[in-house]
């Protein structure tokens, strides 16, 4: 079987979106995870990782919700796919793999 | 989130901008949504500066110049010059003519007349500016003219002396070749039984063939001209002499009865745009035939043509003229004239010799680049008209159109897609027109070649005609098309399915404009008209001074007819119908007859003034019945009379500055004699000459022409006669004869052929501007039907609704006359300049073209007006 690929930022992006559930748009994205990570982002970053997470077919969108504020322009919320959703589990069955395989002297000491 | 919509704080405008121009056009909108979002955002958390620096270099990092949509757009409008398109503009265009046939057919009619005008007139004119390009050589020829002056005496000069020629190209090296031809009108030929006139010839250098392009067919233009005693006959006159034009190399041709020439080649008629015209060639050489002195510098009789090296040549060479006139002219003719002469020689191109010759002695009545700007001028505002015709009735219609296109609006039409649309309508008018103007000029040409005196045609399988109507009739459609397209495409759908639209005010302006330039133009042709049709007949109705009525003029050029005058002329006075013979050396009427610089002498000072002369006998003043002023006739009873006497005319005494014949003395054969008599002054040829100085000096016995003047009552009688005692004198000789108003006329027939064009085109162009003003007149009609119901409810008269429907059109028409006559006056003066004797343009011929513009206008609008006054009110407000 094909394994998914995901990159550290794009697992991120995808995390997030599925943390924001119902909320997800651009600029939601954006701001949480500077607020989770602390990690200042670009918002063309994020927008970019969006739509090629799309690609990917990890994500889908709908155009909904014009509002006065943006002009009258619509956004585009995001939601996690099916594939989206698998990925993320595989990502974290492996990382918990890992954690288990490490000894638990090293482990000790990393947390100490 | 909580974005504050403060107007304060708006982004960088030329980020924005970019985003809207080169964003991804599939993610463009949601991104800018989310960045107008970030940036509220982020200028409460970062402030201003920095929420700039990100919205900015956010904008910069999303750019995608190079993005096409991927998802397509279900209800996409196709590209307005789609082919599926373009077939369903051509459709609807065609439905939309058909439905409103009236309409249709009032501007197809103008356009086709129009185009029909335009393209006869740019055949004219082309032909006119391509006079005698053809040739290969056309653009390194110039042809030599002369500029003289001395003592108040001044000839402009298209000819210059035999010697001149051969001395230019001995002397300037960047003359390749020199060519002299001479013209002679009235030519005998005789071959074995055959004798005929030949009405034009010329004697040309053997360079001739090098010079101009004639098509051989028998013979070769490097040997034709070669012998003094060869001949090149025109296919036409060789058909007339010989019945055919093949084995006619080597035959003899009499020429003049005198001279046998043999026949050296035979060449197709040249094209009528070549600027010499004649039947047969005659060298130059042949100083027995044409009596050329070889060597005199003074005697101006020959065109002169140059052959450049380059076609660049030719100013360097003018600068070198004075040498030139010092070195060979200035002590020949000095010997001649004794004073001190301005003599200008300039080389004028060949291409500019049709059209830039009337300043010339001569050929004052040749092409007239005046007449060139005139009939292009015409061409284009009948165009003008007819295309102002379809944009009227186009704009006037919109109303009718306005909810078709609300409809199309709504349902998604662009506006690209609306002009596309209405462009189509008027191409396809457009090309309806070419088509209807095609058959009409193939029904018109032959009367206008008769008119014209002109072989056009015009070549429809010769694919570049083809391009250039196509072009034409696209250009028209597109000109034509573009206004109306443009303001029809742009109603708001809104507005117009509302119902809350009119057009009374859209357009109305530009409208009301051009009618004002439609009616000016007409205005302008109409005083045009009455004025060119007034001088026409000023001319022919003019008297001469003399009688022409009833005079034979016979050309006498044969030596030995010349021989038997006395007996002809004693047998012809013997018949009763006979009323007169004279004898004259010259011609009246017709060609410049040969002038000569006579002196005189009055109170011990000495004049010289060059003026034309003819020798005539005693009869000459009773036949044509010329006043004498004062002094007496040639007399035959006094013996100092035939020693020599002359008589001179008025304009001439005026030119010395005497005040009466016995103030002086006229040098005369070497001696000093005094003027016999002064005559009136009479016209010697049309009214665009003046009447210049003249000599009239006595041969009772030397002529080539003789005028009989005949009794009114039985004209074919004298003139059987005439040819009776003519052929019992001179058996064997052809006869003829012409009448002397006719030569008048003749000289006429270019000012009336311009003068018919001008009036019959001038008609055409009112025609059109009628056409148009009576689609404007229905159409508005029509707009305010309820208005007139109304009226007529409330009790308004028919005359008065007439006058309300007519008023704004007849204030048009008063402004156009206010414009157009002052144009009219200034274009018709510049006109009548060329004319010596001349119409004053008096002012009622303005308000007689005001008149004729409003009475024409009325009655085109009236049709409508009356109509739609006369309409049952009832029937008009019962629709609502």
């Amino acid at each position: 079987m094909k394994r998914a690929f995901l990159g550290e930022f794009e697992e991120v992006v995808l995390l997030t979106v599925a943390v924001l559930d119902e909320s997800a748009y651009g600029v939601t994205v954006t701001q949480e995870i500077e607020q989770k990570t602390g990690r200042a982002v670009g918002f063309s970053t994020v927008h970019t990782t969006l739509q090629r997470l799309e690609e990917k077919g990890y994500l889908s969108s709908k155009m909904s919700g014009a509002t006065a504020e943006r002009g009258g322009r619509r956004k585009r919320f995001f939601s996690v796919t099916a594939a989206g959703r698998k990925a993320l589990v595989d990502v974290k069955s492996i990382r918990e793999q890992l954690w288990d395989a490490l000894p638990p002297q090293t482990l000790q000491l990393m947390g100490g | 989130m909580n974005p504050t919509n403060s107007p304060n704080h708006r982004p960088p405008r030329w980020a924005t901008a970019l985003l809207d121009w080169w964003g991804d056009p599939d993610t463009v909108e949601e991104v800018q949504g989310d960045l107008l979002e970030l940036y509220d955002y982020w200028v409460q958390t970062a402030g201003k500066r920095q929420a700039n620096w990100r919205y900015g270099l956010s904008v910069l990092k999303l750019v995608r110049p190079l993005a096409k949509p991927k998802r397509s757009n279900e209800y996409a409008s196709p590209f307005f010059l789609n082919p599926d398109m373009i077939r369903n503009y051509l459709k609807i265009a065609f439905r939309t003519l058909v439905k409103n046939k009236a309409y249709s057919t009032l501007t197809l009619l103008g356009l086709a007349v129009g185009m029909t005008c335009a393209i006869l007139l740019s055949l004219y004119v082309r032909d006119e500016l391509n006079y005698d390009r053809y040739h290969q050589h056309a653009n390194r020829i110039s042809r030599l003219n002369l500029h003289i002056k001395w003592e108040g005496n001044e000839y402009k000069l298209g000819v210059a002396s035999a010697p001149m020629g051969p001395a230019l190209q001995r002397e300037y090296p960047e003359i390749r070749q020199v060519l002299r031809v001479q013209t002679r009108n009235e030519t005998l030929f005789r071959a074995g039984e055959n004798v005929l006139y030949a009405k034009n010839i010329i004697y040309a250098d053997s360079t001739l063939f090098t010079f101009f392009d004639y098509e051989f067919i028998q013979g070769s233009p490097q040997t034709a001209l070669l012998s003094p005693n060869s001949v090149v006959l025109t296919q036409k006159l060789a058909v007339n002499l010989f019945g055919k034009t093949d084995g006619l190399l080597g035959k003899v041709v009499l020429v003049k009865d005198q001279v046998p020439v043999t026949v050296a080649g035979v060449i197709r008629d040249a094209p009528a745009n070549h600027h010499l015209k004649f039947e047969a060639i005659l060298p130059y050489s042949n100083e027995k035939l044409n009596g050329i002195s070889q060597s005199k510098w003074d005697s101006f009789n020959s065109m002169t043509y140059v052959l450049l090296n380059q076609d660049s040549d030719r100013g360097k060479l003018e600068a070198k003229m004075p040498g030139f006139y010092k070195k060979y002219i200035a002590r020949t003719i000095g010997d001649v004239v004794g004073k001190k002469v301005q003599f200008d020689i300039t080389f004028q191109p060949l291409a500019d010799m049709h059209l830039r010759s009337t300043h010339l002695m001569g050929e004052e009545n040749g092409g007239n680049l005046a007449y060139v700007y005139t009939f292009s001028a015409i061409g284009l505002f009948i165009l003008l008209i007819a295309v102002v015709n379809y944009i009227n009735l186009a704009t006037a219609r919109s109303a009718g159109r306005a909810k078709e296109i609300g409809v199309r609006k709504a349902i998604g039409s662009l506006q690209f897609q609306l002009m596309g649309q209405f462009l189509a309508e008027s191409m396809l008018l457009s090309f309806l027109a070419l088509v209807a103007s095609l058959v009409l000029l193939y029904a018109l040409l032959p009367g206008f070649n008769l008119m014209t005196a002109k072989t056009l045609t015009i070549d429809l399988w010769n694919i570049r005609t083809v391009l250039q109507l196509t072009g034409f009739a696209l250009v028209i459609g597109f000109v034509s098309g573009l206004y109306p397209a443009f303001i029809l495409s742009r109603f708001k759908p809104a507005a117009v399915l509302k119902g809350a639209f009119t057009t009374s005010g859209k357009g109305a302006l530009l409208r009301k404009s051009l009618v004002v330039v439609q009616f000016t133009i007409s205005m302008v042709m109409i005083v045009g008209t009455i004025i060119v049709y007034r001088q026409l007949q000023f001319m022919r109705h003019t008297q001469l001074g003399f009688n022409q009525e009833q005079v034979l003029s016979i050309p006498l050029k044969i030596p030995s007819v010349q021989k038997t005058i006395t007996i002809l002329k004693s047998k012809l006075q013997q018949n009763p119908v006979i009323k007169g013979v004279s004898l004259t050396n010259g011609a009246v009427g017709g060609e410049i007859n040969d002038k000569s610089t006579f002196s005189f002498y009055a109170g011990g000072t000495e004049q010289s003034v060059s003026t034309e002369y003819f020798s005539v006998d005693h009869d000459f003043l009773n036949v044509l019945q010329i006043k004498l002023k004062e002094g007496r006739n040639f007399s035959p009873d006094l013996a100092s009379d035939s020693a020599g006497a002359v008589l001179v005319n008025e304009a001439m005494l005026k030119r010395l500055g005497w005040k009466n014949r016995t103030v002086g003395l006229i040098e005369f054969d070497t001696k000093k004699i005094p003027v016999a008599g002064v005559i009136r002054d009479f016209h010697l040829r049309s009214l665009h000459n003046k009447i210049e100085p003249l000599v009239l000096v006595l041969h009772p016995d030397r002529g080539d022409n003789l005028l009989i003047r005949v009794s009114p009552q039985n004209i074919p009688a004298a003139l059987a006669y005439v040819k009776a005692v003519y052929e019992e004198v001179n058996p064997n000789q052809p006869f003829e004869y012409t009448f002397l108003d006719q030569i008048f006329a003749e000289q006429y027939r270019s000012d009336e052929q311009k003068g018919g064009l001008f009036i019959g085109f001038s008609g055409i162009a009112i025609f059109i501007a009628c056409l148009g003003l009576f689609g404007l007149a229905t159409f508005t009609a029509e707009q305010r039907t309820k208005e007139i119901g109304v009226r007529k409810v409330l009790g308004a008269s028919v005359a008065s609704v007439v006058a309300l429907l007519s008023k704004d059109f007849l204030k048009l028409v008063g402004i156009a006359i206010l414009i157009a006559s002052p144009i009219a006056w200034y274009g018709m003066n510049r006109w009548l300049q060329d004319f010596a004797y001349k119409i004053d343009i008096e002012w009622w011929v303005f308000a007689l073209a005001g008149l004729l513009a409003i009475g024409i206008a009325l009655l085109t609008i009236s049709f409508q007006s009356i109509k739609a006054a006369l309409m049952n009110p009832v029937r008009s407000l019962r629709s609502e």
